[in-house]
C-alpha cells in the first residue's frame, strides 16, 4: 500500500476488498488517536465529528504534514478552536503525543498557544523506568506572544529557557 | 527457556517487577526507544543485574536519514554497552508514506530485495546481531515473508524475532502457513506470543491487538515447536493497553509448561 490511508482513498476502494479493511483500520486508529484524549472537543463537534475527521485528515494529508506530535495543533487550527478549555485540551494532547513519539534525548517539551500566550503546557518524560510521564500546566507572565499559532521548546533538563529560544509552530491549515 | 514480558512504560515496568517478584518472569523486554532520554548507567543501577532484552519500535530504519539513523544508533549502543541485552530486535515494516508518518505499520513488499541494504546498515550501526520481528500479515502478499527472512539470515546473519501469534494471524489473513516457519531453516530462538482479536469492520480479519489471552492456536504452535525440538531460548508474553494482570499471569504460568 503506497498511498496514504486517507478518507478520500477509502471512498474509492471496493468495500469487500482487503485494501478497504486495512485502510479503514488505519483510519479508525487515527480517529482514536485524535479524539480519545479530547472529550470536550468531541462534545463540541457533536454529530459533525466524523465529517470533521474525514475532511481534516484529507486536508492534512494533502498538505504534506509530517503527522507527528503537532497533529492536534493542526486540528485546532482546522476547527478554528479559540476557547481556552478546548485549546488546553488539544495542547495537552499534543504534548502527550510528543512524549510518546519523540525518541531523542530531550526530557521535556513546553508548548504555548498564541491565543493564550501566558499559558504553557509542559510534557515531561519519565525520569526513571518506574516513573510515569507528566503534563504540567503553568503561567509564564511577560513572555512575548508567538505571532501565529503556537510556540514550543524542548530541553534535556527540567527548567524553561528564556523566551527568545521559543520555536514557532504555525499550522499548515491556518485560516 | 527464559520467560519475559514487554516493558513499554512505567506502568508496565512496575507490573513486570511484580511478576518477577512472584517468580513468573526471568527478564524484561524493554521497548528501548521509549526510554532513550534516560541515562543508561542510572537504568542499569535501577535494574541491578536483572536481565533485559531490547525491542525497538520507532527506528524507522528504512526511512530515516543516514545522519539521524547514525545518531539514534549511537544512543542505543550506549544502552547496549551498559545493559548487555539478551538480544536487540526491531520491526521490518513501512512507517511512512511520502514522508508522512502512518497511523499503523504497513507490511513491506518481500520481493523488494533493495531492503537488504538498509537492514545490513542498521545492523552494522547497532554493532550487534539484529533480530527482526515477523509481521502479522494482512493479505496473501505476506506469503513471501519466510523466504525473505531466510535470505536475511543467510546473507546478513539477521535472525527472526519469531512472533508465534503473528504467524497464526498471518496464516489466517492469507499469508504464510504458520507451521512453515517451524519447518524452515530459520533460527527461532527468540520468540514472542500474545493475544489477537477479530477486526470490528471484518470479523474474518485478525488484528495483532495484545489485549487478550494467548489463543489456543498460538499455544498449539508453541507446543509444536517444543515437540519438534525447536524450543525457543526466550519467550516474551506481550500485553499492551488495558491489561488484566491475572490473565497475564495465567498465560505466564502456562508458558512454563512445555
Amino acid at each position: 500500500m503506497n498511498a496514504y490511508p486517507a478518507p478520500a482513498l477509502l471512498r474509492g476502494l471496493p468495500r469487500q476488498s482487503r485494501a478497504h479493511t486495512l485502510t479503514w483500520l488505519s483510519l479508525r486508529s487515527f480517529w482514536h488517536e485524535l479524539y480519545d484524549p479530547c472529550p470536550r472537543l468531541r462534545e463540541h463537534l457533536g454529530t459533525s465529528i466524523d465529517a470533521c475527521f474525514d475532511a481534516f485528515i484529507d486536508a492534512v494529508v494533502a498538505s504534506g504534514h509530517r503527522m507527528d506530535w503537532t497533529l492536534h495543533l493542526e486540528l485546532a487550527a482546522y476547527c478554528g478552536i479559540e476557547a481556552a478549555g478546548l485549546l488546553e485540551e488539544v495542547c495537552v494532547a499534543a504534548v502527550r503525543r510528543w512524549v510518546r513519539m519523540d525518541c531523542t534525548v530531550a526530557a521535556w517539551i513546553a508548548l504555548r498557544p498564541a491565543a493564550s500566550a501566558e499559558r504553557v503546557f509542559v510534557g515531561v518524560r519519565a525520569s526513571s523506568l518506574n516513573q510515569s510521564p507528566q503534563v504540567l500546566r503553568a503561567k509564564l507572565p511577560g513572555h512575548e506572544e508567538p505571532p501565529h499559532g503556537f510556540a514550543y521548546q524542548t530541553g534535556t533538563s527540567v527548567f524553561t529557557r528564556p523566551g527568545p529560544l521559543w520555536d514557532a509552530y504555525r499550522p499548515f491549515l491556518s485560516t | 527457556m527464559l520467560i519475559g514480558v514487554n516493558v513499554t512504560s512505567a506502568a508496565s515496568f512496575r507490573q513486570a517487577q511484580e511478576f518477577r517478584n512472584d517468580g513468573l518472569v526471568d527478564f524484561y523486554e524493554i521497548m528501548v526507544d521509549n526510554f532513550l532520554h534516560l541515562d543508561p548507567e542510572a537504568v542499569a543501577r535501577q535494574l541491578d543485574g536483572q536481565p533485559v532484552s531490547f525491542h525497538i519500535m520507532s527506528s524507522r530504519f528504512l526511512h530515516r536519514e543516514p545522519a539521524d539513523l547514525d545518531a539514534l544508533a549511537k544512543r542505543i549502543r550506549l544502552w547496549i554497552d551498559e545493559l548487555e541485552p539478551l538480544y536487540v530486535s526491531d520491526h521490518l515494516a513501512i512507517h511512512e508514506s511520502n514522508g508522512q508518518l502512518l497511523p499503523e505499520l504497513v507490511e513491506v513488499d518481500y520481493t523488494d530485495r533493495s531492503m537488504l541494504g538498509p537492514v545490513e546498515r542498521w545492523q552494522e550501526l547497532l554493532g550487534c546481531r539484529l533480530l527482526l520481528e515477523n509481521f502479522p500479515s494482512g493479505s496473501a502478499e505476506g506469503a513471501g515473508q519466510i523466504e525473505f527472512f531466510e535470505e536475511l539470515q543467510q546473507r546478513l546473519g539477521v535472525l527472526p524475532l519469531f512472533d508465534l501469534s503473528n504467524a497464526v494471524i498471518g496464516q489466517h489473513n492469507g499469508g504464510a502457513r504458520a507451521q512453515d516457519w517451524l519447518e524452515s531453516g530459520l533460527q527461532l530462538s527468540a520468540c514472542h506470543i500474545s493475544g489477537y482479536r477479530p477486526a470490528e469492520i471484518d470479523g474474518s480479519f485478525l488484528l495483532d491487538s495484545h489485549d487478550r489471552p494467548v489463543s489456543a492456536e498460538s499455544w498449539m504452535l508453541l507446543s509444536e515447536a517444543h515437540g519438534g525440538g525447536r524450543s525457543p531460548a526466550t519467550l516474551v508474553l506481550e500485553r499492551d493497553g488495558p491489561t488484566d494482570p491475572a490473565e497475564w499471569a495465567t498465560d505466564l504460568r502456562r508458558a512454563r509448561v512445555p
